[in-house]
């Protein structure tokens, strides 16, 4: 398992996406952490502080795992290069069902949604 | 495990299992570009629900990992 910075997490993505086209799958998954152990998460509690929460991302191909932590000030950002990506690279899914959800999500849509799109160096 | 058709009543019922218990609530994706599908999976290793899509807007996603900066 290698835990990795943002940006490399996300480059290994990427390439993980392109490897995987013919006969693998890709896992993601993402879970909430404070990244600390049961003991030290109730020393904190009980000295009155808040926990600092991040979100560990991992993601797999079968063979290789990697790993990356995220903290509300990255998230925007990583939101944006991680929706980059799927949307790059999910390209076996539908296209009817596309347009269909498409329609749905112009009238769901969130008032910061429409985020800038960065691409991740 | 539960199988859900539906992507609101997906982030609903993901959103209640996170509230409930955020620090063992998780959400998994797997995607096959060969057999051109999507599966979404959150659990919280008691009960889940998991949806398969097949075409679906990737945008919808943006909406879902915001529950995970949440604090309890």
């Amino acid at each position: 398992m290698v835990l990795l910075q943002l940006d490399p997490f996300l480059n290994e993505l990427t390439s993980m996406f392109e490897h995987s086209t013919t006969k693998r799958s890709v896992w993601v998954t993402l879970k909430r952490s404070s990244l600390k152990s049961k003991v030290q998460r109730n020393k904190i509690t009980t000295a009155g502080e808040g926990i600092d929460y991040r979100c560990l991302i991992r993601a797999t191909d079968g063979k290789k795992t990697i790993s990356a932590s995220v903290g509300p000030k990255d998230h925007q950002r990583f939101q944006a290069s991680y929706a980059t990506i799927l949307k790059a690279h999910m390209t076996a899914l539908k296209k009817r069902g596309r347009k269909d959800k498409k329609k749905a999500a112009e009238g769901v849509k969130k008032p910061d949604d429409p985020k800038k799109i960065k691409t991740s160096v | 495990m539960v199988y859900i058709e539906s992507w609101d009543e997906f982030v609903d019922r993901s959103v209640q299992l996170f509230r409930a218990d955020p620090d063992s609530t998780r959400y998994v994706m797997k995607y096959r570009h060969c057999d051109g599908k999507l599966v979404l999976k959150v659990t919280d290793n008691r009960e889940g629900e998991f949806l398969v899509v097949t075409g679906m807007l990737v945008e919808f996603r943006s909406k879902h990992p915001h529950l995970k900066t949440l604090k309890a």
